[in-house]
């Protein structure tokens, strides 16, 4: 005596051929089989199956949806020009300007305070380097301060 | 030639007609839509709104197919579709309400998944060519919760096996026989008096 819910099954399996051989022969054993058999068969032929079809143009809509498609996916020439005009002239701009900042001399007031003597003391040593260096080539002696 | 043998040739067959289509014969595509047009639009419009949504759907179905040339793996190219089909049902039903999940029997304001899809149509000639216990059936089965009406429709419309059911479905074949018997089980109950005339009958 086999259970109802695994009979159905088996009978659901039988129908469409993927019932071992084993089972098959417990199934055609089992004295409920036939009758439980002929019910499934008989509810499975009276349900009404849809006749209806895709339309004759189908598969040319399929086809021309598809090229369409790949068609937006490579843009046309005429798209594609002036986006790689624009990408040739900014690669060109890229690569011969420098766009580095140009370094400017650095403003006294950003040396540091111990900096500025040292760089006073230097001042002086050489403008008085430059006042002799002046005296010594000019007839007229004068004080170079003046200047 | 055994039935497997038949298969597998058809599988091959299926294979050298994609590659072809893919190397620019547009009648290759034409072949293979002949070949599987009544399986798999019967089944879609027993899910869609009329014809033309059927037939939009059907195109859909084959548009994704062939761009996802690459990742055709199943053996057989209608499961394959199928399972396309099973996932564009999802985003349509994702659509319409989102946040609700396809094997939830009912949406959270009670309204059954079910409801939400398209009940299926016959067309004058089925209701007035004499085959009432067909539309009784076909009624039932619109009020079924989506996996088992899914199920039930795959295997009678489509005639797919369970091992291909299940993999549509990716779920066991013991899952997917058991929701063809829920469905074969409520159909059973739906259909009252009619079905025990059946059983008469049978």
């Amino acid at each position: 005596m086999m259970n109802e819910k695994k009979l159905e099954k088996w009978l659901l399996l039988e129908q469409t051929g993927e019932l071992s051989a084993k089972k098959q022969q417990t199934l055609n054993a089992c004295p409920e089989a036939e009758a439980k058999r002929s019910e499934l068969n008989a509810l499975c032929a009276a349900v009404s199956l849809s006749d209806a079809e895709p339309s004759s143009w189908a598969a040319t809509r399929i086809h021309a949806r598809l090229k369409t498609e790949r068609r937006s996916l490579l843009l046309p020439v005429h798209v594609w020009q002036p986006i790689l005009a624009l990408a040739a002239c900014l690669t060109l701009v890229v690569t011969t300007f420098d766009f580095t900042p140009k370094s400017f001399p650095v403003p006294v007031a950003a040396v540091a305070v111990g900096e500025a003597d040292v760089w006073n003391v230097q001042f002086e040593e050489d403008l008085m380097e430059l006042e002799s260096l002046i005296l010594a080539i000019s007839d007229d002696s004068f004080d170079i301060i003046e200047m | 030639m055994k039935a497997e043998e038949k298969t597998h040739s058809m599988e091959e067959d299926d294979a050298k007609l994609l590659a072809a289509y893919r190397n620019g014969d547009s009648e290759a595509l034409g072949l293979l839509v002949e070949k599987y047009k009544k399986p798999l639009f019967g089944f879609i419009y027993k899910f869609s709104e009329g014809r033309e949504d059927a037939d939009e759907v059907f195109q859909e179905i084959w548009v994704r197919a062939i761009k996802n040339m690459n990742r055709y793996r199943q053996k057989s190219l209608l499961s394959w579709l199928f399972r396309i089909a099973h996932n564009l049902m999802i985003d349509r039903i994702r659509r319409r309400k989102p946040m609700v999940s396809f094997d939830t029997s009912a949406s959270e304001d009670g309204v059954a998944i079910g409801e939400m899809l398209p009940s299926s149509r016959l067309g004058p000639d089925d209701e007035s060519g004499g085959h009432a216990l067909g539309v009784r059936i076909d009624a039932a089965a619109a009020e079924l919760p989506p996996d088992q009406r899914e199920v039930f429709w795959l295997r009678m419309q489509g005639g797919l096996s369970f091992k291909e059911i299940a993999k549509v479905q990716k779920c066991s074949i013991n899952t997917a026989l058991a929701r063809m018997q829920y469905a074969l089980s409520k159909l059973r109950n739906e259909l009252g008096d009619e079905y025990r005339e059946l059983q008469e009958a049978g």
